[in-house]
């Protein structure tokens, strides 16, 4: 695949600007209107406020997922909203069960240790590394004994959850995308729905409820109250935790791609895919990783969700909005940028958890919100916020 | 060149297939109504996603426009039949103007994500305006208006209605597949620069496949309406819908006449039929069939077909 680089010189597009401070204008002015008719207090946006930062740490930790596998191999990967679903159901299945027999147990352990022997390959390089297989056998031995004698604490499973979803996107590229390299785009797209097709059904064999609780022991979903100017400001410990988790999930992952050997290969492969494996670069290798963190970080997601509202829709719609919103969010970020994919999500979540509480007639529409955004920046800048001019060339 | 693009022979044996279906003992009504309507859409959305090379994945917008136009235009404001039909196929026809005048500058993957994203505000807007569409908890079509006294809830009738509406669609693109619009959208689908240069002005001929598939989709929304009688618009303007008619169409073979027919039937047959051997896990099944159709056959059934006879040929010519 020949992509033609053609140099031009850096022209500054004023539109989207002038539109981004003509909203921030408005919504401005809309909140200092409602502070000075005393319709609501400062403490009501600061709540808004939280609960926006809280929504768009969310879509920014799937945004990242799509922005990442695009930046390497410029594939929307659609099943990535069904990812984010293995991901909370995959850690339901850890926590809510009382302790597993001892068969289940071993099972259970096996595809998790399997999933991190996977990683430690990729880390490492050859499964018979010293590292690797010790980190496997310590792994299943540690995994069955966890499981079998207690249930897992939410912590766990969402680590586990990260690990064993991390291994199902290496699987998806390895089944769905990697006999597709260089085949027309829109055969991946096709396989890409295909998978998300059986993801959404094998989830609803297994659980087929409308809504599954979801409800470890933790004291993070209990109310939070703080006083601020003169009233109070209600929201939950989650408003903490979710933008915290994401700092940190958003930090390694930064350091991971800016300070190791893989990390230098995934921005090598991201730049030319042949002169990367002209390098001596395992681009296969490479493609699996960016995988497997895409897969981590939405099963993170995935949890912190299911936390967050309480409850899982049914399999086969719970990744699907929040999938094409995140996507969106990547898009309107600029698809191929990381702190775009991060701007977008907060963006989208200030959008739909923010903007609502000024204007109360679009409440309704707040689901739309995500998708006009996304036809607007298409259409004044393809390239989204920050990213890099990526307009294409068919 | 004499291209594998079908002939009035083959309509014609389309037409006494499905003539001659409902005379066999026990033929079930519901699974070839589905059929012959999804040959009709796909075939629809081919105009625009095979023949011009622009995917969409919003289609399912204008099923549900058909759909509801049948709906609300005979309930509401009291029109017969016919008349809300062609209503419906007019607001498509503007409606798809409108949208491709708006999208038509963005190109490849990009245009696809505007047609998701534009089907999907549809859809909310079909949902939160309840006093017009019924909202969430979707329309009955309690009764319709008997055009030439059919029963439009009549099963044979819809069958009927189902088969002329997928041999029209059929016939219209058989009559410019090999004319000078036929050209035109290939041309424009191989390389829009060229096109341009040959004196074809692309977005006029994106434009008119657009509004063609448009019509023939929500058309193809008002048999499906009559059929379903009970609209949910989370159905009906869901992207599943959508991809369901795109995939339909790109398995088949995309840009020939009968792919998109072929590949109806090989994805509602095996879907219904896992559908009672399965029960729960039929769209797995499906789902795994198209992932192997798509990994072993990349160009469509039709389309790998047209390239074997082409290197036969070519092989045959070359001695």
């Amino acid at each position: 695949m020949v992509r033609s680089q053609v140099v031009k010189p850096r022209r500054v597009n004023v539109t989207p600007w002038v539109i981004l401070f003509g909203v921030v204008a408005l919504i401005a002015a809309r909140v200092v209107y409602l502070l000075s008719t005393g319709t609501y207090e400062l403490a009501f946006f600061a709540g808004a406020l939280l609960s926006a930062l809280q929504l768009g740490s969310l879509y920014a930790l799937i945004a990242l997922g799509y922005t990442l596998v695009y930046g390497i191999i410029r594939l929307i990967n659609f099943a990535h909203g069904e990812v984010f679903m293995v991901g909370a159901f995959a850690s339901y299945f850890l926590f809510a069960n009382t302790p597993y027999a001892l068969p289940w147990a071993v099972f259970t352990a096996g595809i998790a240790s399997a999933g991190l022997m996977y990683a430690l390959n990729l880390w490492r390089g050859k499964l018979s590394d010293p590292v690797v297989l010790v980190g496997g056998v310590v792994g299943f031995a540690g995994i069955t004994y966890a499981l079998s004698v207690a249930s897992l604490g939410w912590i766990w499973a969402m680590v586990l959850s990260m690990l064993v979803t991390g291994v199902v996107g290496i699987l998806l590229d390895r089944i769905a995308y990697r006999p597709l390299r260089g085949a027309p785009r829109i055969s991946l797209l096709i396989t890409a729905i295909a998978m998300s097709f059986f993801m959404q059904n094998a989830g609803l064999l297994l659980f087929t409820r409308n809504q599954t609780p979801f409800r470890p022991e933790t004291s993070w979903t209990q109310f939070l109250q703080f006083p601020l100017a003169g009233s109070t400001v209600y929201t939950s410990r989650m408003v903490v935790l979710i933008p915290l988790v994401t700092l940190l999930l958003v930090t390694i992952l930064t350091l991971f791609v800016s300070r190791t050997r893989l990390g230098k290969a995934m921005r090598a492969t991201a730049q030319d895919p042949e002169v990367a494996q002209m390098m001596g670069v395992n681009v296969d290798r490479v493609i699996a990783t960016t995988f497997f963190l895409g897969s981590v970080l939405a099963a993170a997601a995935g949890v912190l969700w299911g936390l967050n509202f309480g409850s899982l829709t049914q399999p086969a719609v719970f990744g699907l909005l929040p999938g094409l919103k995140a996507f969106a969010a990547a898009v309107i970020g600029g698809i191929g940028s990381l702190p775009g994919a991060v701007i977008g999500g907060l963006l989208l979540g200030f959008l739909e958890n923010f903007v609502p509480a000024l204007f109360s007639g679009v409440t309704e529409y707040k689901d739309t919100f995500a998708f006009f955004l996304l036809i607007i920046i298409l259409l004044i800048r393809p390239s989204g916020i920050i990213g890099e001019d990526l307009s294409e060339k068919v | 060149m004499k291209r594998f693009s079908g002939s009035l022979a083959q309509l014609a044996l389309f037409i006494a297939v499905g003539l001659a279906l409902p005379l066999l003992p026990g033929t079930n009504f519901s699974l070839l109504i589905t059929l012959l309507l999804f040959i009709g859409l796909a075939t629809s959305w081919d105009i625009l996603g095979g023949w011009t090379g622009q995917t969409s994945l919003g289609h399912a917008a204008f099923v549900g426009i058909g759909a509801y136009a049948l709906a609300l235009g005979t309930n509401r404001l009291g029109l017969d039949a016919i008349s809300a039909v062609q209503l419906g196929v007019g607001v498509a026809v503007l409606f798809a103007l409108l949208w491709g005048s708006l999208t038509f500058g963005l190109r490849g993957s990009y245009f696809t994500l505007s047609t998701i994203a534009i089907a999907e505000i549809l859809r909310l807007a079909a949902i939160n305006e309840a006093w017009f569409t019924g909202g969430s908890a979707g329309l009955f079509i309690s009764s319709l208006p008997e055009p030439f006294g059919l029963d439009l809830f009549e099963r044979r009738v819809e069958y009927y209605l189902a088969l002329v509406y997928a041999a029209s669609v059929l016939a219209c693109v058989m009559w410019f597949a090999s004319g000078r619009f036929g050209y035109e959208m290939r041309a424009v689908r191989e390389d829009e620069a060229a096109a341009q240069a040959s004196g074809i002005n692309p977005t006029r001929i994106k434009l008119r496949a657009f509004a063609l598939s448009g019509a023939l989709t929500a058309l193809g929304g008002g048999v499906y309406g009559a059929y379903l009688s009970f609209l949910d618009p989370h159905n009906l303007f869901f992207l599943p819908l959508s991809v369901q008619i795109a995939l339909t169409a790109i398995i088949g073979g995309r840009g020939t006449v009968w792919g998109p027919a072929l590949g109806a039937t090989l994805l509602i047959l095996p879907a219904e039929l896992f559908r009672s051997v399965f029960a729960e896990a039929n769209l797995l099944i499906y789902g795994l069939l198209i992932l192997i159709v798509t990994l072993f056959v990349p160009r469509g059934l039709i389309g790998e077909l047209e390239r074997y006879l082409l290197r036969r040929r070519y092989a045959r010519e070359q001695g």
